[in-house]
């Protein structure tokens, strides 16, 4: 055998061995989907038809709500005072609306509710053309639902429409629904994690996302969105864009980012009182309940470690210090703690572990309850910083939700820095329905504050057997300088000043409360004393300011002790 | 006698051009302490935050102000330690605590923002052993 000869053949077979174990690591890295068995996909079948018979009964009733609406303001003059009473019931009766608005035929906004700062909006026009919206969405049904929209302050959601006419037939008006599907699923799919162990995504037909867990992928469509390219995801997205109903297993990103793991889906669909589609997915991509053994941080410890941070920053440039906290190996990750930072507007600075959300703006980002939990921070920054919960997927725990513990404080007046760990053994119980009735419950004080005195709706919500009460809520009032007006859950505090009560992490509810309402109203966690349980419990609050001087809310106990 | 006439002419009109220039000298002073006291003030405290003596936080818990200490070049020399909160009064035993023994601490000012809502600058001023007084930090707080 010539040298040539031998050369050739040892070149071949070094080929022949080169394209072996490539085809061999391709074949091992490429993700196997195994099979789903036929039981566990008659469960996921079952659990997705209720969940789907849920939001069809959700659906229907706002529709109805709207239309008997409308059907009430007919005949009516714009200006009248039942007007502005009709949409505070509106908006009370439909837990999952932000606002409710009329406008008049010549689409100019007449009442609104909502936030204080929706009065200004009054003799203006509506950013869109309802009655071109209308007559587009309508299909054979007296109420329009839209497309999922995006709201004047950025908040995604969903147009319900129903036209008002005069007692001669005339049209004389629009009734809006503004409604946040977040909302509307989140609830129920609380709910449906903890007794089937399921979630849910939901889409419109054209891919575009009207629920997701995290809610800041609502609005980003499955078949164009970059983080959905994986063949196999792709896949399902086109299926499900595609059929009506069906079945599929991918490939996807668990929660945090860091790994694939098989997601196996059942979808269906619904179809809304106007023709409308939605396409709602059932999966299987939720904890498997490992149970957390790690050490369980203080909130001492916590804070030492976001003050290290904040003594760098202080002592390095704003850009040296950030890329030290953005470093997933570097000294700012201790164990399940890393440093976050942020702009006072929202726009995340440092994510060590999700560096894609780097420059993307949170402040809209909700947990699964409903808590805008950057907002929330931001504001307790600003009082110069502290303890805040919420609840965030544990990748500890297979991403299940559970409630954090964060401490956050200013670095200076531009941005600031934070740092969280789980708190465990704190499992909260769901609290959709519940949920829906606080809410309802202080939307009804604000109803029930234009059709009486101020101090005998103050008398009714501290009467403990009076019927504006709800079993499991716990209703107060407080002025926006902080002295209680009515308090439920502790009587003996009426007419104290609430703003120096801290609880064990240093946390004044009232003043978070203020801050809350005062930003438009909305929901937070926090830790009160229960005199009855003679210990401190956790609680979820919701607060609508009232008035320029006076804030109603209404709290849940999450039935966790400390 | 002209000659004297031109004479009193003269001096008048050096009384008015020495009244001239002096005018201008004083209006010049009296604009550059206004320029000093607009920008100059604010340099400073810029130029004192930038590269505080002392490093400190602010922060509040309830009706209380707490300053944190953390380190800095002149932490031997911090006595006292003064909290201002914009538009709120308070006896200087309220506002003013011994910084902490060991230099680095937490200082509780007890009730310094008792019934204090909205937004307001806070100020934390540090006092040292040679009687020098410098401005540690400068935080717009919202209290509710």
């Amino acid at each position: 055998m010539t040298r040539k000869k031998v050369i050739v053949i040892t070149l071949i077979i070094c080929l022949i061995l080169i394209v072996t174990v490539s085809t061999i690591a391709w074949v091992l890295s490429k993700p196997e989907l195994d099979p789903v068995s036929m039981e566990k996909n008659a469960d996921m079948q079952k659990s997705l038809e209720e969940f789907l018979s849920i939001i069809n009964k959700d659906m229907k009733g706002i529709c109805s709500l709207t239309e008997d609406t409308a059907s009430e303001l007919s005949g009516l003059s714009l200006d009248d005072p039942a007007v502005e009473l009709a949409l505070l019931a509106l908006h009370r009766d439909i837990p999952a609306s932000y606002e409710t608005w009329i406008v008049d035929k010549n689409n100019t906004v007449c009442a609104i509710t909502g936030p204080i700062v929706n009065q200004q909006f009054i003799g203006k026009q509506a950013p869109v053309n309802t009655t071109d919206v209308y007559q587009q969405n309508c299909g054979e049904n007296y109420c329009a639902i839209t497309s999922l929209y995006t709201f004047r302050d950025g908040n995604e959601g969903i147009l319900i429409l129903a036209p008002i006419y005069g007692t001669d037939g005339t049209y004389t008006g629009m009734l809006c629904v503004g409604l946040d599907p977040a909302y509307l699923f989140s609830g129920h799919v609380d709910q449906l994690r903890a007794d089937h162990g399921y979630t849910i995504w939901a889409t419109q037909p054209d891919g575009t996302l009207i629920y997701y867990e995290d809610t800041e992928a609502i609005g980003k469509n499955i078949l164009t969105g970059e983080i959905y390219t994986e063949k196999s995801s792709h896949n399902v997205a086109q299926q499900v864009t595609e059929k009506t109903t069906g079945n599929a297993s991918y490939m996807y990103y668990n929660v945090g980012w860091t790994e694939y793991s098989q997601i196996n889906a059942v979808w269906d669909t619904l179809t809304l009182p106007n023709g409308r589609e939605w396409r709602v997915s059932l999966t299987d991509a939720v904890s498997r309940e490992n149970p957390d053994n790690s050490v369980q941080l203080t909130p001492e410890y916590l804070k030492t470690f976001v003050e290290k941070a904040y003594v760098y920053a202080q002592t390095h440039t704003k850009e040296e210090a950030l890329r030290a906290f953005n470093d997933p190996d570097g000294e700012f990750i201790d164990g399940e703690l890393y440093i976050f930072a942020y702009d006072m507007n929202g726009t995340a600075l440092a994510l060590p572990y999700q560096d894609k959300l780097v420059g993307v703006n949170r402040m809209q980002a909700e947990d699964i309850i409903g808590v805008k939990y950057v907002e929330r921070g931001i504001a307790r920054v600003k009082q110069g910083g502290g303890y805040i919960f919420f609840q965030y997927p544990n990748p500890e725990d297979d991403f299940a939700r559970e409630l954090k513990l964060t401490y956050a404080m200013p670095v200076d007046n531009d941005w600031c820095i934070g740092a969280g760990f789980y708190i465990q053994n704190t499992t909260l119980a769901p609290c959709g329905e519940l949920r829906d009735e606080m809410v309802s419950q202080v939307r009804n004080f604000q109803y029930l504050s234009k059709i009486m005195p101020e101090d005998e709706l103050i008398s009714l919500m501290n009467d403990p057997n009076s019927s504006i009460q709800v079993k499991g809520l716990y209703p107060f009032a407080s002025t926006i300088n902080g002295t209680i007006l009515s308090y439920t859950m502790d009587p003996s505090c009426i007419g104290n000043n609430h703003l120096g009560y801290v609880n064990s992490y240093g946390m004044s509810m009232g003043r978070e409360a203020i801050s809350l309402a005062q930003s438009g109203g909305g929901m937070i966690y926090g830790l009160v004393w229960d005199p009855d349980l003679q210990r401190e419990v956790y609680v979820l609050f919701y607060v609508e300011l009232a008035s320029e001087d006076t804030y109603y809310g209404s709290m849940i106990i999450l039935g966790d002790e400390k | 006698m002209t000659i004297r006439y031109r004479a009193k002419e003269n001096q008048r009109e050096k009384r008015l051009t020495m009244v001239v220039i002096l005018s201008g000298v004083i209006l010049l002073i009296i604009g550059f302490c206004v320029f000093l006291a607009f920008f100059g003030t604010e340099y400073m405290i810029d130029k004192s935050l930038d590269d505080p003596d002392v490093l400190v936080s602010v922060g509040i818990v309830g009706d209380d102000v707490i300053v944190t200490v953390y380190e800095g070049r002149r932490i031997d020399e911090l006595v006292m330690l003064s909290v201002e909160i914009e538009g709120v009064t308070l006896p200087s035993s309220m506002t003013t605590m011994p910084a902490p023994t060991n230099g680095v601490g937490k200082i509780t000012f007890k009730g310094a923002c008792a019934g204090v809502t909205g937004k307001r600058d806070v100020a934390v001023r540090g006092i040292f052993s040679d009687g020098g007084t410098r401005m540690l930090k400068l935080y717009t707080v919202t209290f509710t």
